[in-house]
């Protein structure tokens, strides 16, 4: 077997191939550096580039990125392998609005769009093979799994061996705030209307609610509802259903979706008191998801802002 | 003549000199009326009792003598560089409006447009020891690292703009430049020096462009600067002027870019003022005479400026202790 298919059976869960059962538990990261040590100071197998395609195209991200990690120990500055990250990050960019991956995308990962800070966070970032979770069971917020064997190994890993990404890119001690979202969240401001819906919605001053979109992504969206006479609070929030609404900049034709407040919680926005929300849309209407789209840029996403909220000033005029 | 850049780090702004409140007016654009207005605040503050030095930064462009009706100035600031003269007292001059003195700008040589490091040093620390209750710094356009760094060096940060969507983009562009500039500074002590610099050769896909990239990047291989990046972030508080308003609606563009600023920049950008289109004041400045300035002073646009002079002086009593009662 040559060192490639080694390292492919790894991240494809088969575990127990490697004999990881018989090392300590503890120890079996080691098994990461020796698979690592395999590529040291050697060329790399010509068919890596072709199988790292592979992984990407069936949208296995995490094996995909781990395929670059531990070869990256021969590469430590990334000439050979940065190109290829730089694919996988615009394979985000690509794909990550239409292919509902339901593994995480590399941008939220590395936490950054940006190739050579990608690389750094990569380099950064470790891999271990832990005891498997329960099934159900949350691995944390940080950490995520590469591939899993769900062989019982004993009293220790009763529920199998588990290959995990674990992510060192928080910064301050908090995971970044894109590593806890399913699909990727871009500022955005624009001022949108929001209907609370629902036989409960008897508070009349939350029925219509004028607020200012602050986020956006495709599966959901963060707003900001000015509430300076402390009319509601958070609370009655959360859970509600509601239409959002909204002209996209540029357009004269509204677009609204139903969602779900996912979260609320009262904050102090430069001295005013205003309810944080985050929606989780229900539905995605293709005209929605579109405005939604306008809404997103790549690194010039300011100048988008700007344009956006230019063109929002001069049709009010 | 090298050009290397000056060292912010040394001249935050100045609390312990509390003798002179120093103003910076830029705005990126140019025609927005940050001369007009920088001459008419200085006429106002001087009306009021203050002592006001202006000083032309526009360098290489310099013509804010002659909204004063000085045609020629006797001395520049070519004359300080040079060390023809001593002090910056030396070429204060004096002008028609009470109160006010020039430092007019020099023009003389590309060089003097451009002066190096050791010229600004000794620039800025002069400006310092100046005998007055104001200096205001009028800039010129654009975003030269000279520009950029004597709106930094000065405690209190004005930007110009006018309701045109132009203005607005070259005032953002002003703001994001003059935080980099701020951070670049910050990051030269340590080993991401230059990141933010483009250099040719340099892919631009790998300059970090976003605020947070840069703080990302920082995190990770410069972390003992973060602090001090974040707390240069919050210190850049900048006001805004809106200039040339045609209607009093034209005037909520300050907030699409105290938006953005705010959203992308965590900068706080706050509205000061707006200042009404006064065609007087146009006439004063395309004809540069005393009766168009008569006329002026009976103009729209004159309150406005004198709400905002009010402002400012309210701002400069709550940085300077024991000074409320004085400007009350």
């Amino acid at each position: 077997m040559c060192d490639l298919h080694k390292l492919c059976h790894l991240l494809d869960g088969d575990l127990g191939s490697l004999e990881v059962g018989t090392l300590p538990l503890k120890a079996a990261e080691l098994v990461l550096a020796e698979m690592a040590e395999l590529f040291s100071g050697k060329a790399f197998p010509e068919s890596f580039e072709s199988q790292f395609d592979d992984y990407l195209s069936r949208g296995q991200i995490l094996r995909a990125i781990a395929l670059l990690k531990i070869l990256s120990t021969s590469d430590p500055t990334g000439s050979i392998l940065l190109p290829l990250l730089e694919r996988a990050l615009l394979w985000d960019a690509d794909h990550g609005l239409e292919n509902d991956t339901p593994e995480v995308l590399p941008q939220e990962l590395l936490a950054t769009h940006h190739p050579r800070l990608a690389w750094s966070v990569l380099r950064q970032d470790k891999m271990e093979i832990v005891a498997a979770p329960e099934p159900g069971q949350n691995l944390g917020s940080i950490t995520w799994m590469i591939a899993h064997d769900p062989r019982p190994l004993g009293p220790q890993a009763p529920y199998g061996l588990a290959l995990v990404w674990l992510s060192t890119t928080a910064v301050e001690g908090k995971p970044h705030r894109n590593a806890q979202r399913r699909t990727p969240r871009r500022k955005a401001v624009l001022q949108v209307k929001l209907t609370l819906l629902g036989q409960d919605a008897a508070n009349r001053s939350m029925r219509g609610l004028r607020a200012e979109l602050r986020d956006v992504s495709t599966s959901g969206l963060g707003l900001s509802v000015q509430n300076p006479l402390a009319a509601f609070s958070a609370r009655e929030f959360e859970g509600r259903p509601v239409r959002i609404e909204f002209v996209p900049p540029g357009e004269s034709q509204q677009v609204s979706a139903l969602a779900n407040i996912a979260w609320a919680h009262d904050k102090e926005d430069r001295g005013k008191p205003t309810t944080q929300l985050g929606l989780e849309l229900y539905e995605s209407p293709a005209e929605f998801v579109d405005a939604i789209r306008g809404l997103h840029s790549d690194v010039k996403d300011d100048q988008r802002c700007l344009w956006n909220l230019w063109i929002s000033h001069s049709t009010s005029l | 003549m090298s050009m290397e850049p000056l060292d912010i780090t040394q001249y935050q702004p100045v609390k312990s000199e509390p003798t002179i409140q120093a103003l910076a007016v830029g705005g990126g654009k140019g025609g927005v009326g940050k001369s007009l207005f920088t001459t008419c605040l200085a006429n106002l503050l001087g009306n009021m009792g203050k002592r006001v030095i202006l000083m032309d930064a526009d360098l290489g462009g310099a013509n804010l003598n002659m909204m004063l009706g000085i045609r020629v100035p006797e001395a520049t600031l070519d004359d300080f560089i040079l060390r023809r003269v001593d002090s910056l007292d030396d070429i204060l001059l004096e002008t028609s409006l009470p109160n006010v003195r020039l430092i007019a700008g020099g023009s003389e040589t590309p060089a003097l447009a451009n002066p190096n490091f050791g010229q600004k040093t000794r620039i800025l620390r002069a400006l310092l020891k100046l005998s007055a209750d104001y200096l205001l710094v009028d800039l010129g356009a654009g975003s030269s690292l000279n520009t950029l760094d004597f709106f930094l060096s000065c405690p209190q940060r004005l930007l110009v703009m006018s309701a045109q969507p132009t203005s607005l983009q070259n005032a953002y562009s002003f703001v994001k430049v003059a935080l980099y500039r701020r951070i670049g500074r910050i990051l030269s002590k340590t080993t991401l020096r230059g990141m933010l610099d483009a250099r040719p050769g340099i892919n631009d896909e790998e300059i970090p462009l976003a605020l947070d990239d840069i703080l990302n990047e920082i995190s990770f291989r410069a972390p003992e600067a973060l602090t001090e990046v974040r707390e240069a972030i919050l210190e850049l508080k900048i006001k805004l002027v809106l200039n040339m308003v045609h209607d009093p609606r034209e005037a909520q563009i300050g907030q699409v870019l105290e938006k953005t600023c705010q959203q992308y920049l965590g900068l706080d950008v706050d509205v000061l003022g707006s200042i009404p289109y006064d065609p007087e004041l146009v006439r004063w400045a395309s004809r540069m005479n005393t009766s168009a300035l008569a006329s002026a002073r009976k103009g729209i646009a004159l309150p406005a400026i004198h709400d905002i002079a009010c402002r400012i002086i309210a701002v400069s009593s709550k940085e300077v202790p024991g000074s409320e009662e004085q400007a009350a």
